[in-house]
């Protein structure tokens, strides 16, 4: 019961925390604490550490391809440093001037 | 209490049975979240590339409904980890009670969701040819609106199969003995209601927080 209340606490302040970051307009902090609360719910209110060990290992499966599927899915686009816009005329794209 | 599971099952003990009915809801949680993980690419993708227009549909989604929200999930959440711990304690009144008052608060935060839709339609955000942001930002902003009603649609969605199940918990308990079998379909719904709280916890922060100001 208490180690309940003391987790819906922690969320509710983190919470608090996520609306005073927006205010401030700090986003890398807005999903650290995204990150945390996440944290929380699945150590404290879904027992991981208490889970089957067979449980963990899908647990921890399913996190390494989300992990992998959001890399390799936005690799692209954080890595590429041209965009093609529709305003710039098809003879100045650059495989038409090969 | 023998230990000893049916015998015409495949496992060798009760607590065997148990473990595995748990691995499985894990096993089934993990797909749900390459199913959200699709999602959330397509959100890191275009606020990235798209950041100006993104930007400018999180600052017209409504932060105090979203918020309440929140708050509700993590309350509903929380209470029914409490049924949990009082299946496992075998207090099945208290169970049952515990799981009701999640699933009303389900229910309330998908009232307010759909109030909050509606909204949205009255103000002309869902995307289409009378969207009411415009500018050079209006591709980005629809962009970020076909995300949020795909994704609170999908979530919503989870949560009236979440709400569906605790109503079956508490139909089953309302049996003569439920048994050891009802205990772990207590846990594994909890579980899952957990883990569409988790899922909110994370599209709250990409539809409403990030990029606001």
């Amino acid at each position: 019961m208490g180690r309940i209340f003391l987790c819906w606490s922690m969320l509710l302040l983190l919470l608090a925390g996520e609306i005073v970051a927006t205010q401030s307009g700090l986003d890398r902090m807005i999903c650290a604490l995204a990150v945390l609360m996440v944290l929380i719910i699945v150590i404290g209110f879904m027992k991981i550490f208490q889970a089957p060990s067979l449980a963990i290992i899908f647990a921890v499966a399913g996190l390494f391809w989300l992990g992998v599927l959001l890399m390799l899915g936005s690799l692209d686009s954080f890595t590429r440093t041209s965009f093609f816009t529709s305003g710039l005329p098809v003879s100045h794209w650059p495989w038409q001037s090969v | 209490m023998s230990d000893a599971a049916d015998p015409h099952g495949p496992y060798e003990t009760l607590r065997h049975q148990e473990e595995t009915t748990i691995a499985g809801m894990w096993l089934f949680l993990a797909s749900e979240s390459l199913l959200f993980g699709g999602l959330f690419l397509v959100s890191l993708i275009y606020a990235h590339t798209r950041a100006n227009g993104w930007a400018a549909g999180v600052r017209h989604t409504d932060l105090v409904i979203g918020g309440v929200n929140t708050v509700i999930l993590i309350t509903s959440s929380a209470i029914y980890t409490l049924a949990v711990e009082a299946a496992r304690q075998d207090h099945k009144r208290r169970a049952v009670q515990a799981a009701m008052t999640a699933a009303a608060l389900g229910l309330v935060f998908l009232l307010l969701k759909a109030f909050e839709w509606s909204k949205e339609f009255k103000e002309h955000l869902f995307p289409g040819t009378h969207f009411a942001i415009t500018g050079a930002d209006a591709g980005g902003a629809q962009l970020f609106y076909s995300f949020y009603f795909l994704a609170t649609f999908l979530h919503a969605v989870h949560m009236i199969v979440g709400t569906g199940l605790i109503a079956w918990i508490c139909l089953r308990a309302g049996k003569v003995n439920p048994g050891k079998s009802w205990n772990t379909s207590v846990e594994i719904v909890g579980l899952y209601w957990s883990f569409v709280d988790l899922v909110w916890m994370i599209l709250f922060p990409v539809l409403y927080l990030v990029g606001r100001t």
